[in-house]
């Protein structure tokens, strides 16, 4: 039986969506520079974008890392290869905004938290 | 001598190969294909975009191995963008519960007393109406829905009756469904209900009934004893195999371990990639060499798809390269404005052509979809059937890599081709047929 029974939206601002790529690479779940927080947002889904975000399956141990951080426990990780300081994390942990629910809530949990957090997705011409 | 030769030539064992080769079933290999994605097929489906750990039902697709021999790989860009590899029962999925064979799991909640041990056991602690229910189901019932529910319980000895419990929340009914079922062992009393002796000590327990009011959640589980009654403590009943349909009929269980791992005893399992429809994608390297030779694509899907009145990277499979400029070189994407589908094609910057969809597809069911390029036009086919074309200018070169997933709306692949030609339209049939059967649709 799969394990990966939980999905977790994070949304992080603009200004920390580099260090938040960052971060995802240096924990292993992305290559630099990264691009996990691809989605663009804003209040009205107009440019400039405000924020970015991403969805994805986890495992609980994925939410035992964050929570950890939390509390001060990081990975064992050279931050600085990641171009990130121990500072950088406890910026997006304090800033992020981070919904987790059972896997089989994939379908509309990205929308339901843009709705509880007044954001709309930034649609791109094409 | 005349017959003697014909003898030598046509010996009926001359035909054998030949029958032999009509009655081998389609085999989408005879296509020569250059990308072949098929997520029935366990040993193409990775958990790690480098694929070295193989996944299972419910787990992240980080790699998916081409199947054509030409290595043309698709991989997630980030783990955040693995799909979900799902597998549900061909004639599609009717318990609306979930872990029903995992009593341990969270979403089986205790309300007045009760312990859950191992082993799917559900004990009293002495209280009256010891209880166990599912989390709540968020699913509207209507006025006149019909709805069928079933459990397994095995006794322990001594105890005498035990009831299903069906409830909006922890205390409220809902109308028209037997809200606390009693069964009595000993003498299988029941009013409402019926039940079905199993080996062992053990019974299959049914209920059903229609809503006479409408309810927007609904809770299942079974209980030990009455408001005034208590089951000995430490007494308790093993528990398993949970269900609730929508129909007065009881049909046969199906496990439901999660979300996207759903089995039926005998119904062959249909095998797909659930897009989340936010930033999953999996992606080739770019692959050149498409438009000299036409191309084709086949796919079998089930995606809808939401007007938003813009185009955007609503791209469900196909041919893409990043840049505005060539975006949709030869793909199936949403037909914006519309709420509908498109094949669509575009090269070098030029005008985008497309063969709408619009009012073709049935959303709700999977479908073949195949589009063709022959140079002078494209073309559009769902279930093997041409539905739509346009002329196309002819054009250059497409070095573009298979994206399969949309960043725009939540969409199911159960697999799908892409070949340097245009496809024969006897071809296209069979593949069609092929695919849809893969996404439990016979046509």
């Amino acid at each position: 039986m799969s394990d990966w029974n939980l999905s977790v939206v994070i949304i992080v601002p603009a200004a920390l969506k580099d260090k938040a790529n960052y971060l995802s690479c240096a924990i292993g779940h992305d290559d630099m520079p990264g691009n996990t927080f691809s989605v663009p947002l804003s209040a009205d889904g107009s440019e400039p974008a405000t924020h970015y975000g991403c969805r994805t399956t986890a495992k609980q141990e994925f939410i035992d890392i964050m929570t950890g951080a939390e509390t001060g426990q990081l990975p064992d990780v050279d931050w600085q290869d990641y171009n990130m300081n121990v500072q950088d994390i406890a910026d997006i942990l304090s800033q992020q905004i981070l919904d987790v629910r059972d896997a089989g809530e994939m379908s509309g949990h990205f929308g339901e938290v843009l709705e509880l957090n007044s954001l709309k997705r930034v649609k791109i011409d094409g | 001598m005349i017959v003697g030769s014909l003898f030598q030539t046509t010996s009926p064992l001359a035909y054998i190969p030949m029958i032999v080769s009509r009655l081998k079933p389609f085999d989408p290999s005879q296509l020569n294909s250059d990308v072949w994605f098929d997520p029935s097929d366990a040993s193409t489906v990775f958990v790690d975009r480098t694929g070295t750990v193989p996944a299972t039902a419910g787990d992240p697709v980080g790699q998916i191995k081409d199947k054509s021999g030409k290595g043309n790989h698709a991989v997630a860009p980030t783990d955040a963008a693995r799909p979900t590899l799902a597998r549900m029962p061909k004639t599609g999925r009717r318990n609306i519960l979930e872990y029903t064979e995992d009593f341990s799991n969270a979403y089986w909640q205790l309300f007045g007393g009760g312990v859950k041990e191992a082993g799917n056991r559900l004990v009293s602690t002495g209280q009256a109406r010891s209880r166990t229910q599912s989390s709540v189901i968020t699913r509207t019932f209507p006025v006149g829905t019909n709805a069928n529910f079933s459990v397994d319980v095995y006794p322990d000895v001594g105890l005498s009756e035990i009831y299903m419990q069906i409830r909006q929340n922890n205390e409220a009914g809902i109308a028209g469904l037997p809200t606390a079922q009693r069964f009595a062992f000993a003498s299988l009393v029941n009013t409402a209900g019926v039940s079905e002796k199993l080996d062992g000590n053990g019974w299959r327990l049914f209920v059903n009934g229609t809503s006479t009011v409408e309810v927007g959640t609904i809770r299942f589980g079974v209980g030990l004893g009455d408001a005034t009654n208590a089951v000995p403590n430490g007494m308790g009943a093993r528990v398993t195999r949970f269900q609730a349909t929508f129909s007065l009929e009881a049909t046969q269980y199906q496990k439901v371990t999660n979300a996207f791992d759903v089995t039926e005893a005998g119904v062959p399992d249909v095998w797909s990639l659930e897009f989340d429809g936010v930033d999953d994608i999996l992606q080739t390297s770019a692959i050149s060499g498409w438009k000299a030779t036409g191309a084709s694509f086949s796919c079998a899907m089930q995606s809808d798809v939401v007007a938003s009145g813009k185009s955007s990277a609503g791209m469900v499979f196909g041919l893409s390269v990043s840049g505005f400029a060539t975006y949709y070189t030869l793909s199936l994407r949403p037909n914006q404005p519309l709420a509908s589908h498109a094949v669509t094609y575009r090269v070098g910057g030029g005008a985008l052509t497309q063969a709408s969809l619009n009012g073709i597809l049935n959303k709700t069911l999977p479908f073949a979809v195949t589009a063709i390029t022959d140079l002078t036009s494209i073309k559009a086919f769902v279930n093997g059937e041409l539905k739509s074309q346009s002329p196309t200018p002819a054009a250059g070169t497409i070095d573009a890599p298979v994206i399969i997933g949309s960043t725009e709306q939540p969409c199911k692949f159960y697999g799908g081709l892409m070949i340097k030609r245009a496809l024969q339209e006897t071809e296209v049939k069979l593949l069609s047929k092929y695919l849809v059967d893969k996404a439990g649709v016979t046509l």
